[in-house]
């Protein structure tokens, strides 16, 4: 499969107020992230808030721009691209939201923020732009009669359905999609991974999902990159990551998913919260939390390494350990 | 004052349910919110309530602590904790009751608290109204609390805001902030739906640990099917207001009988490849149902005992 989108020791941090008369304070929201998308593939993003996914989702479209490292898309970089050949590319990436409700203009009709994006690219005539939304709603399952309705008139899974008609307007190959089910009730969001992976396929398209649900991670995604602190720890295929994770915050997390199997009741382990990203940890930023940690741990951060079959993890101890999976989760009959 | 008294009958609920029903009096019309509720709450014991956005978990609970919100009114029905009416206690008494006997955490930890105040001050606060400490004493009983939930250095703690701890560290001030009255039933709504899954299993974790101590009762309301599978041992699913089917955890789990808990099951999110249901009902649910639940004029079917301790609210079968 060829490499879609290359990231190479990607990086950004923000300044942060320190509070009333203390200094203002350096955050690291991403740091050093090595990271390929390969066509087709659906790419998880997985990690607890403030790791730092979001903000690698916006460096990736361009709506932030790096403090170092390069992004490669289709081989080139759109920071050294300028103007039109810049816009050209970037439209090819767009971005599905969390919350359709604040990313949906409440004053314009549904017909007509579905249009805006041919007008913005100058693609093709008014009334022909009119027309290709009214496809576009038929692509993701509403009806053409729904154009000319207000976002306020949409139930939260018509809304993301519009979000996702929006995105897809452009005919992108990559989409990024940020939590785009986690506010939407249990049966809706199965109707929209349903009707993601009913577009990727009719689309080829490539997806770039964060999510912090892990259940719906397992159901979706071909690959899981985990983040802490801003940093990726393991980048993995799913079922081998579900299966045995190689990173020890993997193994917390997974343990921490509370399955649907009273049968089977958990004994979670897990322990502390994320430290602040203003003040990371010396030596491995997830040592105080880990129950493997060594001397070492605290001294030296371990780099991404290779760990053969497609693995990557970032841990000292990655070899010797013999982490839990959940593979229930994945053998689970429905 | 009441003092509290502990669920001391252990054949007993220590809080009865019978034919709840609040309804929103709108402009648009009768929003019927929760219909003909019947529950049971034991002490030490999990009630778990379980369904979509809208279907009348949350008002449940709003109802219970006789809280719920203008328009709406609890229209029928009868609240007993320990026997006695709660639905007839003049406003002053249901207060004393509130917070003391009966608590309630919230989804938000950051709405639940008062950003202008230290958290000492806002937990020293119900210990004034309902244990009648004050100063010092409800100063160091609050510590207590702080140091019974969890929380690193409870004392310096008293002192910070809210917006200087962390989502979790909120959510466990306010269960200290609930526990301070010795509640015998603790209704939690959403507990953790706005906490990371590491820190979810922590405040599960402790919910577990200070129920068991306290022999508390706990209504668990959720739309996580996975934390009611670990944290219930009893499931009521509600649909549209009704409770469509009650029952032990591993019952329902195995073999839920109504055509909507199998919906809601074959919702969770599985491996890529295996079938999950995608349609979604709206309204009635007998108006989605499949053939043998055709739907009735009369209206919703009654809730019926189909084994022990498994009630389904579903027309039997018809050849």
């Amino acid at each position: 499969m060829d490499t879609l989108l290359q990231l190479e020791g990607l990086t950004k941090g923000f300044h942060v107020s320190g509070g009333p008369g203390r200094p203002r304070q350096w955050l690291r929201a991403v740091e050093q992230v090595n990271l390929q998308l390969r066509r087709g593939e659906t790419l998880a993003l997985v990690g607890e808030s403030g790791c730092g996914k979001s903000t690698l989702a916006k460096l990736i479209l361009g709506l932030l721009t790096p403090d170092s490292g390069t992004l490669r898309f289709k081989g080139l970089e759109p920071t050294r691209l300028s103007g039109a050949a810049r816009r050209q590319l970037q439209r090819q990436m767009q971005m599905v939201f969390q919350d359709p409700f604040s990313s949906l203009n409440p004053r314009m009709q549904v017909g007509t923020i579905l249009a805006e994006s041919f007008h913005i690219h100058r693609i093709c005539s008014r009334a022909e732009a009119h027309q290709r939304a009214l496809q576009l709603l038929e692509e993701v399952g509403l009806s053409p009669d729904h154009a000319r309705r207000f976002a306020h008139e949409f139930s939260g899974g018509q809304r993301q359905r519009v979000g996702i008609a929006r995105a897809l307007a452009l005919r992108p190959e990559l989409v990024v999609a940020d939590e785009p089910v986690s506010a939407l009730d249990l049966s809706i969001q199965a109707q929209i991974l349903q009707l993601l992976r009913d577009l990727q396929q009719r689309h080829q398209l490539t997806y770039l999902f964060i999510s912090h649900d892990l259940a719906v991670v397992a159901s979706l995604a071909s690959r899981v990159a985990l983040m802490y602190l801003g940093r990726v720890v393991e980048i993995a295929p799913v079922d081998a990551f579900f299966g045995r994770p190689l990173h020890p915050y993997g193994e917390m997390l997974l343990q921490a998913l509370p399955l649907p199997d009273p049968h089977h009741r958990q004994r979670p382990r897990a322990r502390g919260e994320i430290p602040s990203a203003t003040a990371p940890p010396p030596g491995c930023p997830f040592h105080p939390r880990c129950a493997h940690a060594q001397p070492l741990c605290q001294q030296q951060r371990p780099p991404l390494q290779d760990a053969g079959n497609h693995r990557q993890v970032a841990c000292w101890r990655a070899a010797e350990l013999q982490l839990e999976g959940l593979e229930r989760l994945l053998r689970q009959s429905p | 004052m009441s003092q509290t008294a502990p669920c001391h009958l252990p054949d007993q609920p220590c809080l009865q349910v019978r034919g709840l029903s609040t309804f929103f009096f709108t402009r648009g019309g009768i929003v019927k919110a929760v219909r003909e509720l019947d529950l049971d709450l034991w002490p030490g014991s999990t009630l778990a309530l379980v369904g979509e956005s809208g279907c009348g978990k949350s008002i449940t609970a709003l109802s219970l602590l006789r809280l719920v919100p203008a328009p709406g009114r609890i229209v029928s029905g009868s609240i007993r904790l320990d026997g006695e009416e709660l639905l007839q206690l003049p406003a002053q008494e249901m207060r004393r009751r509130r917070g003391n006997r009966i608590a309630m955490i919230f989804q938000d930890p950051m709405t639940a608290l008062n950003p202008v105040l230290t958290i000492g001050r806002q937990l020293t606060e119900g210990l004034e109204l309902h244990r009648g400490l004050s100063g010092r004493a409800a100063l160091l009983r609050a510590a207590e609390l702080l140091d019974q939930v969890g929380l690193a250095n409870p004392v310096q703690r008293l002192r910070d805001y809210p917006h200087q701890l962390s989502g979790g560290m909120r959510q466990r001030v306010v269960i200290a902030m609930a526990l301070a009255g010795k509640p015998q039933i603790l209704i939690a709504d959403e507990p953790t739906t706005a906490l990371d899954v590491t820190i979810q299993a922590q405040i599960m974790t402790l919910l577990g640990d200070l129920q068991r101590q306290q022999n508390m009762a706990l209504l668990l309301i959720s739309h996580d099917l996975g934390l009611v599978a670990q944290n219930a041992d009893e499931v009521a699913v509600m649909y549209d207001g009704l409770v469509v089917e009650q029952a032990p955890v591993t019952h329902l789990f195995d073999t839920p009988l109504h055509p909507y808990s199998r919906h809601l099951l074959n919702c969770i999110p599985r491996r890529a490849g295996q079938p999950t249901e995608t349609a979604s009902p709206t309204g009635p649910f007998w108006h989605h149902c499949p053939a043998r639940f055709r739907p009735r004029p009369t209206g919703p079917p009654p809730l019926q005992q189909t084994s022990a301790g498994h009630w389904l609210r579903c027309w039997p079968e018809t050849p």
